[in-house]
């Protein structure tokens, strides 16, 4: 056992950095910078509310750096295409299939916070320089506690796509449909929740409906990510949030991540490389 | 040579067209363009929902600045409403959307007011601590809309938030007379009392809730009046004896207004025509 983690740990380690040889963190890290430096300037259009703008600003940067993580560098380094032959050479040696999908999603998911760590800070500074240029009315409060949490709640997203391009990439070849594929599930995990909203809206109450029931069994194979946005408490005064539905929310997010890699293992250990 | 010529040549057609399409643009007037619904929004935009909102009410903001003073609002009002719509739905705590709304829309008819209204809805849901987003309903109930009952639910939300001015409930209160729910008012009006520091501002509200008081005994005698004689009396003089003594006089500015089967204890505003009389 012992020894299955030290191979994925190696494998992971050997992600990271090819990754940081490729630029993938420094090339999305300065995008961000020039990005977030535009937020020095874009909170100059809103009148009152600049503490949220800003705030979102900065958390919709990084969402963005993250999913080109994912969808370039992320699906590049898991597809396994036939002029691509990295797979063949990792399984060549003494690591198991499920060793290299463990040890790749580690990885990528070692990079993945890396980048949201440094965005994280370089964010929490810029949105400290817009409070301090603005009077106190407009820029209330700055939580640091929210801060950390919308990241997490961030980070979290972002894994979850992640281990479904894992499983993704499993089950299909090439890297333009497993980016299609992903793009596809991230807009069904961002529309389900509001067709829910209005399909329920029209039904009628006390009715036996079977739809809601089906939409709530379609969030569990496409779960709503907007449970993990917590970015709108950041900078509001006294802001009322249920520990239990915090904590639930990243409990469901691990186990569906989880599942997810398991299902990605099940799938590779059937798979004919060839 | 001749690749050098032709080079400069594709320079030269870019340049000129860049400088005529430079030319247009400076002419042609800044336009909204008409937006997808919020709902779809919603769903494309997931975790960016919140900057598309904002994106959305820079675009609004910005368009307002550029338009002449000589145009009609009208004209442009309908996608106005929509950008501000779809912003408010798709990030409902932000709150400059309201203010500009309030300040760009309200002002034009019943239609907008109606439209405006239910934008601000979503932002007192939204904001539980602001009480100046049903402050500005509830002046564009009373004002434009000359909805007293619902201008005064407004003010009285208003009223129980936190730090809003205490004369938010008391006109609430007032409104709520006016309206035809005296009981109401009267209910609201002593909290407000109770609430009042200022000594002489609290005698002012005692004073209030006497005349308050007096209209509810008129009222209960127009329900006995009903329950025994089966109609409503068509004159408040029918009252008397057998209900009550005498109709009382009212004191402060008050009057009772009595339109079957809806009493209201109002207090007539002075008419611009005094108003321009007196100067």
């Amino acid at each position: 056992m012992i020894k299955c983690i030290e191979r994925s740990l190696s494998l992971s380690r050997l992600i990271v950095i090819d990754g940081l040889r490729r630029h993938a963190l420094l090339a999305l890290v300065a995008l961000c910078l020039a990005s977030e430096t535009g937020a020095l300037l874009f909170f100059d259009f809103i009148p009152r509310d600049i503490g949220r703008a800003s705030s979102d600003f900065v958390f919709s940067i990084a969402w963005i750096s993250g999913m080109l993580f994912l969808l370039f560098h992320a699906i590049q380094t898991v597809s396994w295409r036939e002029e691509r032959s990295v797979i063949y050479t990792l399984l060549a040696r003494p690591i198991s299939r499920n060793e290299y999908v463990i040890g790749v999603f580690l990885g990528l998911a070692t990079l993945l916070f890396l980048l949201n760590l440094i965005l994280g800070v370089l964010g929490w500074f810029t949105l400290i320089a817009i409070k301090h240029k603005v009077l106190t009315v407009y820029f209330r409060v700055l939580s640091p506690k929210f801060y950390l949490l919308s990241w997490a709640g961030l980070t979290a997203a972002e894994l979850i796509i992640l281990s479904v391009i894992m499983l993704i990439s499993a089950a299909i070849r090439g890297g333009f449909i497993v980016l299609l594929l992903t793009v596809s599930y991230y807009f069904i995990c961002s529309g389900l929740p509001v067709a829910k909203e209005a399909v329920i809206q029209g039904i009628p109450p006390g009715s036996n409906s079977v739809i809601p029931l089906l939409f709530k069994a379609g969030t569990l194979l496409f779960p709503d990510l907007g449970k993990l946005d917590f970015k709108d408490f950041v900078t509001v005064t006294d802001p009322v949030l249920n520990p239990v539905f915090v904590l639930t929310g990243f409990t469901l997010a691990f186990s569906y991540i989880l599942m997810i890699i398991l299902v990605a293992c099940l799938i590779y250990n059937k798979r004919d490389l060839q | 040579m001749k690749k050098l010529f032709l080079f400069l040549v594709i320079i030269a057609a870019y340049l000129l067209n860049f400088s005529v399409q430079d030319r247009l643009t400076q002419t042609h007037k800044m336009e909204l363009a008409p937006l997808l619904p919020a709902m779809l929004q919603q769903a494309a935009l997931g975790f960016l929902r919140q900057l598309g909102a904002e994106m959305y009410f820079v675009n609004a903001a910005v368009f307002l600045g550029t338009t002449d003073s000589g145009q009609d609002p009208h004209e442009y009002a309908p996608v106005l409403s929509e950008y501000f719509k779809v912003a408010s739905r798709l990030h409902p705590p932000f709150l400059d959307t309201y203010f500009f709304c309030q300040s760009s829309l309200s002002y034009l008819g019943r239609d907008y007011d109606k439209i405006v209204n239910n934008i601000l809805d979503t932002g007192i849901k939204a904001i539980p601590d602001n009480w100046v987003l049903p402050l500005f309903a509830g002046y564009n109930a009373m004002h434009y809309l000359n909805d007293t009952a619902g201008a005064s639910d407004y003010l009285h939300e208003a009223g129980t938030r936190p730090n809003a001015p205490s004369w938010i409930a008391h006109l609430a209160a007032i409104l709520a007379a006016d309206s035809g729910r005296i009981q109401m008012g009267l209910q609201w009006l002593e909290t407000v009392e109770a609430r009042e520091k200022d000594e002489t501002v609290k005698k002012r509200y005692q004073m209030e809730i006497m005349e308050f008081k007096k209209a509810c005994r008129v009222a209960e005698a127009i329900q006995e009046y009903k329950q025994r004689l089966g109609t409503y009396p068509t004159s408040l003089n029918m009252l008397s004896p057998d209900f009550m003594d005498q109709i009382p006089r009212f004191n402060l500015g008050f009057k009772l207004d009595w339109h079957p089967p809806i009493l209201r204890l109002v207090r007539p505003r002075k008419s611009l025509d005094n108003k321009k009389r007196s100067s």
